[in-house]
Parts: C-alpha cells; sequence; structure tokens
C-alpha cells in the first residue's frame, strides 16, 4: 500500500474560544464530506491553576473509488482551558479561554485494500497499472491530481476554522479550487 | 533529494502603521492564485494580547516551471501589536488594523522535485553531468522566472502598503542581484 501525505496545515490560536461549537463544527464538516469519523483519542489531563489540558486525534476516511481512499488526520491541543462566563447580545455564554493548536493533515492511501500486495507478479502489475493504466488521474507515480484534491480540500476545512474563530487571516482564494 | 537553489535569501519588509490583515492576507491569496501557484499555509498563529494581536503566518507556495524544477516561495510575516481601529475615508468610517508587520521572503528554485534521477548513482550522475554542461541556461532561466515573480510579489505588497515612495528601485532588481549574490 503507498501512502501519499499533504503538507500539514497548523493552527494556532491563544484567546477566548466557543470550543463546543468549534468541536462541532469541524466534527460536522468532516461528516458532511462523506468521511467515516473516528475520534481515536480524547486526553484530559487534571486541571492545574494554570487550567486543563486537552489532547484530541481525530481521523476521518472515506473511499474515493476502489483504488484510492482519502484521509483525514486532525490533532487538537488545548492547554491551559478555563471555562469562562461571557455575556454576549444580552445573554450569558459559557466559553474557553485557552491556548489552542490544530494540526490536519490529509493522506491518499493507494491499493488500500491490498490487491496487489500477494506476490512479486501481483506487485508488478500494480506498477504497470500505476505507470501506464492510471496515469492520467496519478500524473506519473505521485497520484498527483487526487493529491491535489485532498490538499485543496483540507485548505477548506482550515479555512472554514479560522472563519469560526474570526482569524484575521481568514478567506481563501482557492476556495472553488475542488 | 530534490534539490534547493536559495535564489533570494532572506529579503525583509517592515511596516508600522494603518493597514488591514484580512485584506493584505487575500490579496496576497489572489496573487498567488493568479499566478499558478499551489497553495500551502504551513502555520497560521494568533494570540490575543492586551497589546493587541500577535499574528504569524507562514506560507510556502510553489509552481511547477516544468517537470524538472519548480518555483518555491517562502512568505514568513510576522504581525505584532495589532489593534482594530476606526478610520474615516471618504465620509465613511472604515475599520482597519493599526500594527506592525515584517516580512521574510525566500525564494528557491526546487530541481528533481519528482525525484526522478536519484534511483540509481548512474542516473544521479548523469542528473550532474546533464545540470552542470547541458541545462545550464535552462536552468538559469528559471531562476530569472522565480526572481521575476518574487519581485512581482514584493511589489505588489509594498504598493498594497503604500510604501513605494521610499525607494526607487525594488531591491531584487536585476541589476542589483547581480551584486548581492
Amino acid at each position: 500500500m503507498v501512502e501519499i501525505k499533504t503538507s500539514k496545515l497548523i493552527l494556532k490560536y491563544n484567546g477566548v474560544i466557543d470550543f463546543d461549537n468549534l468541536y462541532r463544527l469541524m466534527h460536522n464538516w468532516i461528516v458532511e464530506q462523506g468521511y467515516y469519523f473516528e475520534e481515536t483519542l480524547y486526553k484530559h489531563k487534571i486541571p492545574t491553576l494554570a487550567g486543563a489540558e486537552d489532547h484530541m486525534v481525530w481521523s476521518g476516511w472515506r473511499k474515493h473509488n476502489e483504488y484510492a481512499q482519502y484521509w483525514i488526520n486532525v490533532y487538537i491541543i488545548l492547554w491551559e482551558a478555563k471555562e469562562i462566563e461571557v455575556i454576549k447580545d444580552g445573554q450569558k455564554k459559557k466559553l474557553t479561554k485557552a491556548k489552542m493548536q490544530i494540526e490536519m493533515e490529509g493522506e491518499v492511501k493507494l491499493d488500500y485494500s491490498k490487491r496487489f500486495g500477494g506476490s512479486k507478479f501481483a506487485n508488478n502489475l500494480k506498477n504497470f497499472l500505476d505507470k501506464y493504466i492510471l496515469m492520467q488521474p496519478m500524473e506519473g507515480a505521485a497520484g498527483t491530481v487526487w493529491w491535489d484534491e485532498m490538499q485543496y480540500k483540507l485548505h477548506k476545512f482550515h479555512t472554514v476554522v479560522k472563519e469560526f474563530l474570526d482569524m484575521e487571516s481568514k478567506g481563501n482564494a482557492y476556495y472553488e479550487v475542488w | 533529494m530534490a534539490e534547493r537553489q536559495a535564489v533570494v535569501d532572506h529579503m525583509r519588509l517592515t511596516y508600522e502603521g494603518l493597514f488591514s490583515v484580512t485584506e493584505l492576507y487575500k490579496t496576497i491569496d489572489r496573487w498567488l492564485r493568479d499566478k499558478g501557484y499551489d497553495k500551502c499555509e504551513q502555520k497560521n498563529i494568533e494570540k490575543v494580547t492586551p497589546e493587541g494581536k500577535y499574528i504569524e503566518i507562514q506560507i510556502e507556495p510553489w509552481k511547477k516551471l516544468s517537470d524538472y524544477a519548480k518555483s518555491v516561495i517562502k512568505l514568513r510575516m510576522i504581525m505584532d501589536e495589532v489593534k482594530e481601529v476606526e478610520v474615516e475615508r471618504d465620509n465613511k468610517k472604515v475599520k482597519l488594523n493599526q500594527g506592525k508587520i515584517q516580512m521574510i521572503f525566500d525564494a528557491f528554485l526546487e530541481t528533481d522535485y519528482e525525484h526522478r534521477w536519484e534511483g540509481s548513482p548512474l542516473f544521479y550522475f548523469f542528473k550532474v553531468i546533464i545540470d552542470k554542461y547541458i541545462s545550464k541556461p535552462f536552468t538559469s532561466g528559471y531562476q530569472n522566472n522565480v526572481l521575476d515573480d518574487l519581485n512581482h510579489f514584493h511589489s505588489l505588497i509594498k504598493s498594497f502598503l503604500n510604501l513605494y515612495r521610499y525607494s526607487e528601485t525594488a531591491w531584487t532588481s536585476k541589476k542589483q542581484q547581480k551584486y548581492k549574490f
């Protein structure tokens, strides 16, 4: 099985966050894109005077076709997280004051069902398929088009989070790509 | 491993005053898209402090020039003490930011990015010979492409920040480059 990773996108935010809604938004985005969602880790450390520490690891996968599978991996870390009450538009709201880091990474897995992993002959067959038959969607052996789709989808996800956090650097000129 | 040649190394741009972070980001993003660069935003940090926001953005977009070479621009933007202010422009109130910006530009020419010439020692040997004696004019042409792109990018940001009055020629004009590198 060949795994092609996209570049990792790192987002750090320090301030007041509506974390419950951010969590829901990110989860919903992954599910709406047709990914099977898994929270593989949720670690909550005993809060100190500085606040609590939470680690979350998510992964989502979906079949693109019988040969390629898309994966989204998300790592969320919260430090010094404290719940605070804020009055917004005349209503009391519970928000989180924390340092947050979100890492997003995409992955394209080729031959994920390991159809061609059995023998040397099967492996050669796979190489032939990659090189001559699937050349168009893959542009050589690098899986460029599938990788490209994954990369830009991830940037969309990144933009959605930035817009939710009302970060100054929101917006994405590449939004309609893929 | 693909080889990276530094075409521009740590070119800096500093500004302090009024600007719009969102518009600056959008302008950069739009320019990269128009020029055919692939997006790669490696880092985006935003901290809210009593003095104002601290924002750090690192992008490394790239563009394929051929099957063998690609142009990579690396930009690190550090903005500090960014505050929101209201300014009157044409009798209308406009929300802008006030703060400090420091930008660091690097530009690279990356060759053999698909690792086609690294498979065996013989391939690598031919690659070195071809690079050195045959494809040198092409490579220098690519270097000029990278340099032109960075010049344009730099001037775009300068014009966005209204910085043109401070310099008559671009820092990376080819005449100056001869002496710098």
